[in-house]
């Protein structure tokens, strides 16, 4: 496997600092620790749009789909971003979404679809932050007000390289991915964290666990730590990720047959009361009956205290209930509540000009 | 060399004055009239900002002479028609009339006529509405009717693509005068006040409250009644008879965003490709424009689209080309924009003056910094050679048009005029949802009826099909959001593009262009709405309704859908939208505006449209198939039929497979009553004759029939071709087989000819008790026959007497 490019930036990175730069300034944020996929061929959009649950086949041109991939049992393997370039696709898998791109890999070549594995030519880079569109604009020369949500520009010419930017990202302030060459990125990085000194921008890298919080505090799923194989798509609540009117893709009979089925469970955000931690599948009671388990949970500096996803049992899954968490630590409380459990500011900042 | 078009005489009518003098003389001098106006709806009276053109109570003797009742739409097409006509002193009896054309841009045409015929039937049931109201409504009547006062028998022509309508209009006439097809056309865009439109937009949270300032606060648009008319005439003929050269129509250019139902694309690409698609067409350079008139309607979304595309085209020169919006001063005349703002480019260029942007807030922080001169609150002196004026839609349709001073030198450019081919074919609905299974329905004769009621009032027939399993057909997310006209549109269009093998990517997706034609449009929702408001009040109209009432939604979401973007256009007549949609489709190819276009039509069958064509006595009650001697009447069906359409070198170079070759086309029309046809059939023998001369291919193989079953009509044709055809053309009429569905008569006319072509065999008359009309009656067997057919005339018919037709050769044709 290639060492990552970023390795000098990122050893040794504190989550406070990289929580910070995310959340206040711009975060240079390692994609090594993605899968990046290149699809092509002419049937390239039939093949994922198979496998994805939301649609492929008329996907537009520079356009990102963020979306669900099934097995046949309707087991969620991943959410990755499907990225129509032209006729070419790029797919991104996050970290534990891997089952993904195994078997898109190996659905691509049970029908002859061109995969390889881009990160042999490619690194890629996220930029993300509240302030994160101000270097794409003024460094990389993007015009950022013309680049919707998901949407992807080429930018042909930056410093003699080509860059691929897309308006993608997961901590759900200001983000965006860039595909380059290694050369690139590098210079990227040195270019807008120069910008960010010199503007008085809180800028530099971030830590994956910094991004896993702010992944947590805004309900974006971490497949690292859920338990795809005990839990059902609907008790990890994550058909927000399909397209509810399509019907042809692996896994959507059995989903609807969970649909229409009894549904026993459902999750909730929870933080700790007295919590401080809370172990992946610890179970979770209501005066002493079990009653459900943790699905994610991370500590969060800003709150100070624990904060996660819960799997319940179904007439639990509302805010404003009180549980008991039992791990290895003993018993503590916990409050089920609504998300985001932090409001990003780039959600009613508009982009200064 | 190259013909030119110049503009011979223009008038103008809106909320400025009635007078081409008085809409001048406001204009420049930084006026606004725009008003308050009341609205009546079911929850009462609503007042909101109008321009209304003031007392306008002239009123044509033409409401008499036919016995029509009074349609203000009609009115000003006629007062514009008047003016344009009386300042060119064009005489028509002087002319050739085949070569007098007109091509009008609406959104609404007779709407106040329909709307009261429907404020008519809610009230007081089918029976009691007047269809006497149903005349003026459709919107193919107003070109009728201009065409008949005024003696002109050419091409009749309507653009109904919103907002953009009109400057496309005129760029229709500009190409049929090109092609050396006419000389002179009546061209231009009207559209009345109407309560629909104000009920629309309000529910779309897009009107202003208060009058609006486009450019400076952008808060919303003002709407608003206008019409403008203009003579365009080839240069030579013009120069002829010493007439006055006001200006010269240089070029236009018209493509799609392939982004939103309703808003622009924020980027303004689409808008900044229809400015160089009209300044390269127009062989001018840069540096020769003088000024832009913006479409500049008052929202956000398209006044910063567009400046930020209008800022991209003038580049370095940004600082040095001003761009006003004069929808300040008239509010937006919707389909009429384009053309009222085309005269008043023309004025600009008379007066070297260019006009302003009123109620511009000077001193508020600029919300657009891109650097343009909105010429804020008073008008400009500057010598003024080359306007450009820009009109941007609904569903993503853009237009530009040039004009400029008869004196500026500009650049010819050269086209290859090359051969335009059919590669692809589709179509859904009556007779099939795909080409096999309609290919089957001609193959076996098959046709099966169902009886329709409407309210007990009109009982007819039509054809019946099941409704489709749409997924199969539309992209997923078109399927909850889109009326049945669209899905169908989607449906037929997606077919011809798979069966053309032609595929969509960054290289070519701004050179493949979607023109549609239609004769209603998308009647269900405009009646929904209409009933909405009519019975419950502006607040139940539901504003993701309303953006599906307009006519160029269809090919606006199959652009969306498929990622077209090159020029797109909805053409809305009777019988012969299709044919017509076609031959402009080969226009554009030839000119090079597009390396192909997927030309659509359809149609929708449904209550609406039973009870409009019912009430005037067109529709069926036997369900004898048309051209037979008992037919009493039309036979509705829905339907939509789609090709791919492509310059011959482009379909050579991506080894697509030529089902056709388009040898000829030719249109003609007649001077007669609305919704019917001249029983001497001199138009139809002139749009068949012209067309066998310029294919020179001598008597086609096979007609194709327009005939829809309306009695007089049918034997109208009946003698015209069997005076002109001997028995080595054979006859064919798919509508026997698939009924009528009117703005695809040409669609499934040209699958009946490629059929032939295919399965070297004309496709018979249904089975049945019936007899085939007279002189038919041994050439319209109810049985296929086997003939080897190399060449096709296939024909169209409108109701209002309009004649369309497309001579087309088998596969690569050679002589």
């Amino acid at each position: 496997m290639k060492e990552s490019i970023f390795k000098k930036y990122t050893d040794g990175l504190g989550i406070e600092e990289s929580y910070k730069r995310i959340r206040e300034g711009f975060a240079f944020v390692d994609g090594s620790v993605f899968e990046m996929l290149k699809i092509s061929g002419s049937d390239a959009a039939d093949t994922l749009d198979k496998l994805a649950a939301r649609d492929i086949a008329y996907l537009n041109i520079e356009t990102v789909s963020e979306t669900l991939v099934l097995d046949e049992d309707a087991r969620a393997l991943g959410i990755p971003y499907i990225c129509r370039l032209d006729e070419d696709f790029i797919v991104l898998t996050p970290p534990g979404c891997e089952k993904a791109a195994e078997w898109i890999c190996e659905k691509c070549k049970e029908d002859g679809v061109d995969v390889s594995d881009l990160k042999e030519e490619k690194s890629l880079l996220f930029i993300e932050g509240l302030s994160s569109y101000k270097p794409v604009r003024d460094v990389l020369g993007v015009d950022v007000d013309l680049l919707p949500v998901r949407g992807i520009t080429q930018v042909d010419d930056w410093n003699g390289f080509a860059l691929t930017v897309m308006r993608i990202g997961r901590s759900n302030e200001y983000a965006y991915a860039v595909v380059a060459d290694d050369e690139a990125l590098l210079k990227v990085v040195e270019e807008c964290g120069s910008y960010g000194s010199s503007n008085g921008i809180e800028a530099g890298f971030a830590s994956e666990e910094a991004m896993e919080i702010c992944m947590m505090e805004t309900n974006q799923p971490n497949f690292k730590m859920l338990d795809t194989e005990n839990s059902n798509v609907i008790e990890l609540c994550l058909t927000w990720f399909a397209q509810y009117e399509k019907e042809e893709y692996i896994g959507h009979d059995r989903l609807m047959e969970l649909f229409e089925g009894e549904k026993a469970y459902g999750a909730v955000a929870f933080k700790g009361l007295s919590a401080k931690s809370a172990e992946l599948g610890a179970p979770v009671l209501l005066e002493g009956e079990e009653v459900g388990c943790v699905l994610e949970s991370c500590y969060d500096p800003k709150l100070d205290t624990v904060i996660g996803k819960a799997k319940v049992r179904a007439d639990l899954a509302v805010a404003g209930i009180e549980l008991t968490l039992k791990d290895a630590s003993g018993e503590s409380r916990i409050e089920t509540v609504a998300q985001p459990f932090v409001r990003p500011l780039s959600w009613d900042q508009q982009m200064e000009a | 060399m190259k013909k030119r078009v110049v503009i011979t005489g223009y008038s103008v009518l809106n909320d400025m004055g009635k007078t081409r003098q008085q809409v001048e003389e406001g204009i420049f001098a930084g006026r606004s009239n725009i008003s308050m106006q009341d609205f009546e709806y079911g929850d009462g009276v609503t007042t909101g900002p109008y321009g209304v053109i003031q007392d306008l109570e002239e009123v044509d003797p033409f409401f008499e002479k036919e016995g029509l009742p009074y349609d203000r739409c009609t009115q000003m097409a006629l007062m514009a028609a008047e003016g344009c006509m009386r300042e060119s002193g064009l005489d028509p009896e002087k002319e050739d009339p085949f070569r007098l054309g007109v091509s009008i841009g609406t959104s609404l045409g007779g709407m106040h006529s329909g709307d009261e015929f429907h404020k008519q039937w809610i009230g007081g049931g089918l029976a009691s509405a007047d269809e006497k109201y149903l005349y003026q409504y459709p919107l193919h009547a107003i070109c009728d009717i201009v065409a008949k006062e005024h003696g002109f028998r050419g091409l009749k022509n309507i653009i109904s693509t919103a907002c953009s309508a009109s400057g496309t209009s005129l760029g229709v006439a500009y190409d049929y005068i090109i092609n050396g097809s006419h000389d002179a056309f009546i061209a231009g865009g009207v559209d009345p006040y109407s309560r629909f439109s104000f009920a629309g937009f309000t529910a779309l949270k897009a009107i202003d409250k208060d009058f609006c300032r486009p450019y400076s606060a952008s808060t919303g648009i003002n709407l608003a009644e206008g019409a403008a008319f203009f003579v365009l005439e080839e240069y030579e003929h013009a120069k002829k008879r010493g007439a006055t050269i006001y200006g010269e129509f240089m070029g236009y250019g018209i493509t799609a965003d392939a982004y939103h139902q309703t808003a622009p694309e924020p980027a303004g690409r689409g808008a900044l490709r229809a400015m160089n698609a009209a300044l390269d067409m127009s062989g001018l350079d840069l540096s020769q424009v003088s000024y832009i008139n913006g479409h500049g309607t008052g929202t956000h979304a398209n006044d910063s689209a567009e400046s930020t595309a209008v800022s991209a085209f003038l580049g370095d020169r940004v600082k040095e080309v001003p761009m006003s919006s004069t929808k300040g001063a008239t509010g937006h005349c919707l389909g009429a924009a384009g053309s009222v703002e085309c005269a008043i480019s023309l004025m600009a260029l008379n007066r070297d003056e260019l006009p302003p942007t009123v109620r511009f807030d000077e001193n508020a922080k600029p919300i657009y910094n891109k650097g343009i001169d909105y010429i804020p609150n008073r008008a400009v002196g500057k010598t003024t050679d080359v306007v450009m004026s820009n009109s941007f839609a609904f569903g993503g349709s853009n237009c530009c048009v040039v004009v400029g001073k008869e004196s500026v030198p500009r650049k010819e450019k050269e086209t290859a005029q090359e051969r335009i081919v059919i590669t692809g074919m589709g179509c859904a609905g009556s007779g099939g949802m795909s080409v096999d299974e309609l290919f089957e329905t001609f193959k076996n004769r098959t046709r099966n009826l169902k009886d329709v009621d409407v309210e007990g009032v009109i009982e007819t027939k039509t054809i019946d099909c099941q409704e489709p399993e749409w997924k199969k057909y539309v992209p997923l997310k078109f399927i909850r959001r889109t009326d049945d006209i669209t899905k169908y549109t989607m449906a037929a269009g997606k077919e011809a593009m798979n069966s053309a093998k032609l595929t969509v990517n960054k290289a070519n997706m701004d050179r493949i262009g979607v023109l549609y034609g239609t004769g209603t449009g998308p009647m269900a929702s405009i009646e929904g709405v209409s009933r909405a408001f009519i019975t419950k009040g502006i607040t139940a109209v539901d504003p993701s309704a309303f953006p599906n009432t307009v006519l160029n939604q269809a090919p606006g979401n199959f652009s969306i859908a498929y990622m077209l973007k090159g020029p797109t256009s909805t053409i809305s007549l009777s019988g012969t939208a299709e044919i017509v949609a076609f031959q402009y489709a080969c226009e554009l190819l030839k000119n090079d505006q597009a390396d192909a276009i997927i030309v659509i039509g359809a149609d929708e069958a449904n209550d609406p449209m039973f009870a409009g064509y019912g009430k005037v006595g067109m529709l069926t009650k036997n369900g004898e198939p048309s051209l037979a001697k008992g037919a009493d009447g039309l036979t509705l069906a829905k339907g939509a039929a789609a090709f791919v359409l492509e310059k011959e070198s482009y379909a050579k170079a991506r080894g697509a497979r030529i089902l056709a070759t388009v040898l000829a086309a030719s249109c003609a029309s007649d001077n007669c009553a609305l919704s019917e046809t001249a029983a001497d059939g001199s138009g139809l023998k002139h749009c068949i004759t012209e067309g066998i001369k310029e294919a020179a291919a001598g008597a086609p193989d096979l007609y194709v029939c327009g005939a829809p079953g309306v009695p007089g009509v049918d034997a109208m044709e009946a003698d015209v071709i069997s005076g002109l055809f001997d028995e080595n053309t054979a006859f064919a009429n798919p509508q026997a087989l698939v009924g009528t569905t009117p703005g695809a008569i040409g669609g499934y006319g040209i699958l009946s000819a490629l059929y032939a072509f295919e399965k070297g065999e004309v496709q018979g008359m249904p089975d049945g008790d019936y007899e085939t009309a007279g002189p038919l009656s041994d050439r319209l067997p109810k049985e296929n026959r086997a003939k080897d057919v190399k060449t096709a005339f296939v024909s169209s018919i409108g109701f209002g007497g309009a004649y369309a037709g497309i001579v087309l050769g088998k596969g690569e044709y050679e002589q």
